[in-house]
Order: structure tokens, then sequence, then C-alpha cells
């Protein structure tokens, strides 16, 4: 009886685990850049999910994993590589800046047109607290407040990163547009 | 501006509530700049879901399940052995209590030699009404020797009675100690030229052993080894 108990919540962490798993190794690999360590975290915050299954409150599982995940990195990860990447939140103002003229809109074909390994580059250049923020916006689809929680912050603040992370983001992909010539093609055109 | 680029940004991702949502769509109809973000922020958003797609790894999911197999494998013992450790720690205890029961009961017929020890020393006595009744003469047959001082007691319930003896030319020394219920004496295990008879020494002292009826005699004193086992010989019936 408590070897059947055990094994179905096993079955059942063990299904929405593996479901989970490709969006939690990406998110991993693109927080550490580095595979091996990026298994190494996965597996860590699938063995800590899989510990604490029990207290899971049952509503959103990938984001409840994903907090996990963001936790370990924050407080392990980071914490023993000392990136040097991090920018204060408080004084970075020129983040702002790439708020383009009200005539300049962005061009959908020419980021269609870009391939996942551009944006992924892109996305790299990013300082990682505004990394984290927009990946776990915008590729994993958490709220506002799921990203508070997983990332130890108030949701003001992850407003303002996922504002400041995605004006980054575009200045890294002008300025790779410019170099590739994507630009150019198009003002050629 | 900051706080209206963050407006902007929550609204491309709906996460403004109704009264923002009202104030970032008004932001938006007054200011071009602002439409221009919004639509930057729209834009990435779509990209990015676009081109990062979660990232398949096989055997790096193969080897988390292996990491759960062996958790649970862990979880499974850890919870039997804190399930029933209450079972196995009451077990240990009977084993060594009953252990102890039948080692004091039915098991060892050996004294041991610190007990004996104790005995070399003739003041060792107990008071007169202690004294267990035995009879030397049912053991030994101490005809030659005079009896001097005599004590008994009680070796870990095992009666036994002391008589300190001179030989028949009237030289001291000597003592027989008599305890029922034993059949060896620890350390007195030397063979003699007497099967019957062993020897050994207790706190210096020479010492022969030999068994009666189920019961033990031991015959010590400062003499020579040869010669104790004569005078065993001689009180053996």
């Amino acid at each position: 009886m408590l070897f059947s108990r055990a094994s179905n919540s096993r079955d059942r962490f063990q299904r929405q685990a593996e479901a989970v798993y490709p969006s939690l190794f990406g998110t991993a690999l693109r927080l550490t850049r580095d595979r091996e360590e990026a298994e190494d975290l996965a597996q860590e915050a699938i063995v800590r999910a899989y510990e604490a299954f029990d207290r899971f409150d049952g509503e959103n599982f990938k984001a409840w994993i994903l907090r996990i995940l963001t936790n370990l990195y924050i407080n392990k990860y980071r914490r023993r590589k000392r990136i040097g990447h991090s920018v204060s939140l408080d004084d970075d103002e020129s983040s702002y800046e790439p708020v383009g003229p009200a005539e300049i809109l962005p061009d959908r074909q020419l980021f269609d047109e870009m391939l996942g390994a551009e944006m992924e580059a892109a996305l790299e250049k990013v300082p990682e607290i505004f990394r984290a923020a927009v990946m776990l916006s915008d590729l994993e689809g958490l709220s506002y407040d799921e990203i508070a929680l997983a990332t130890d912050v108030p949701v003001g603040t992850v407003r303002s990163r996922i504002a400041r992370g995605r004006a980054i983001l575009r200045r890294e992909l002008e300025r790779y547009a410019l170099e590739e010539g994507y630009l150019k093609q198009e003002t050629e055109k | 501006m900051s706080r209206e680029v963050e407006l902007v940004h929550a609204l491309a991702d709906g996460e403004l509530s109704p009264a923002e949502e009202a104030e970032a769509k008004q932001l938006l109809a007054d200011n071009p700049q602002l439409r221009a973000e919004y639509e930057w922020a729209r834009t990435l958003k779509n990209s990015l879901g676009a081109h990062c797609k979660p990232i398949s790894n096989e055997e790096g999911w193969k080897r988390c399940v292996g990491r759960l197999d062996e958790l649970d494998r862990v979880q499974t013992t850890e919870s039997f052995v804190g399930k029933w450790a209450w079972m196995f720690c009451a077990a240990l205890v009977l084993m060594i209590f009953a252990g102890g029961i039948v080692s004091r009961t039915v098991g060892s017929r050996t004294v041991s030699n610190t007990q004996i020890a104790g005995l070399l020393d003739p003041s060792h006595s107990l008071p007169r009404g202690e004294a267990p009744k035995m009879d030397a003469a049912q053991y030994v047959d101490l005809t030659n020797f005079q009896r001097g001082s005599v004590s008994g007691g009680y070796l870990d319930s095992r009666p036994f009675m002391r008589y300190g003896l001179r030989d028949k030319y009237g030289l001291g020394g000597l003592a027989i100690v008599m305890i029922q219920g034993a059949d060896r004496i620890e350390g007195m295990d030397k063979a003699t030229s007497n099967p019957l008879i062993k020897s050994g020494q207790l706190n210096g002292v020479n010492c022969v052993t030999w068994a009666v009826q189920g019961n033990t005699c031991v015959l010590f004193g400062e003499r020579p080894m040869d010669e104790l086992q004569t005078f065993a010989e001689d009180m053996m019936r």
C-alpha cells in the first residue's frame, strides 16, 4: 500500500517533469551558457522538485519547477561562478535609450528572417538578471507574479527588468542586423 | 518616462490591472514613441518565442530518471528502517537481555579467575550466618591436613567454602576452595601429569584445580606446583 502510493506519486511527477524538461534544460542552458552545468542544474532542480513534490499546490508545474531552477541558479551557480555580468538595477538608465523615435517601427519580417542561433546569441549578450526575466516571460510564458516568485524580487522589479532586458536585446539585435547586413538590405529595397 | 515604458511592456504581456491598462492605452494614443516601444515589445516577445525553443536532451533526461530511481531506492530503505527501527532496537535489547539470562542460568559453568583471586586472601569471608551449608567431606578427603580458618559465601549465586589448611608437618599457607555448580576456572587450563588435575596461577600464586561431582575444588598456596598436585591427589577420593 505504502509502496504503491509512492510509486503513483513518482509516476505523476515523472510524467509532468518529462513534459517540461526541454523547457527546464533550455532555461538552464541559457542561464549558465554551459551544457554540462545546465544538465547538472536541471537535474538538481528535478531532484529538489521530486523531494518537495508533496508540497506542490498542483496549479502550474512548469512555473513551480522553473522557480526551483531559477532559485538554485541564483543561490548556487551564480555565487560559485561569480559572473561579472550582473548589472545594477538602480543606475543603468542607459538601458532605456533604445526607445526609438516614433517613425521607427520594428520590421517583423527582419526578425522572422533571423535564425534561432542569431537570436540566442543576442539573448546571451543580455545581462543575466534581465535575461532571466525576459526568458521566463517570453520563452516560458510565466506571469509577472510567477517570475517574481522564481527570482525572489517584487513584481515591480520584474516589470522593470523585462522592459530593460528587451531594450538591451533590441539594441543587440539591431547591432547584429547591421553587422550582418540585414538592415542594409532592407534599406536597399 | 521609465514608468511609461514599463507600462507599455507590461501591456504587451497582458499583465496590467484594468486601470493601468486604460492608462497605458491612453499613453499609446498620445505618444508615438511609446507606440513604437509597444510594437517593439510585441515583436521581440513573438520573435523570442518563435526562435528560442525549448531544448530537448534525451541523455540528460535519462540521467534525471536514474537519479530519481536512486532517490526512490534510498527513500524506500530509509522508510523501511524508519518504520521498523523501534522493532530492531527492541529485538536487539531482548536478545541482549535473553543472552544475559541464559548465560547466568543455564549457560557457562565457568568461574572467572578474578572472582577466585579474591579468595586468595584468607580474610575474604562473609558473616557466618550467610555462609552456605556445605560439607567438605562430600568433596575432599582432608584427613592428612589440619583445618584452619573457614569462610564461605557465594560466587555469582554459586556457594563456596574456603578452608585454610596446614600440611601434615604443620606448615600453613595452604587453602582449598570448593565451589558448587562450577566445572572450570577461567585461566586454569594447564595440563598436569594427572589428567584430572589442571594447574595455573592466580595473582602469582600456584593453584591446582579438579572437578568433583559437578563441583570444583581449587587448592592454592605458596608451594611448588608438583607439591600442590601431590596434595590434590591425596585429597581426591
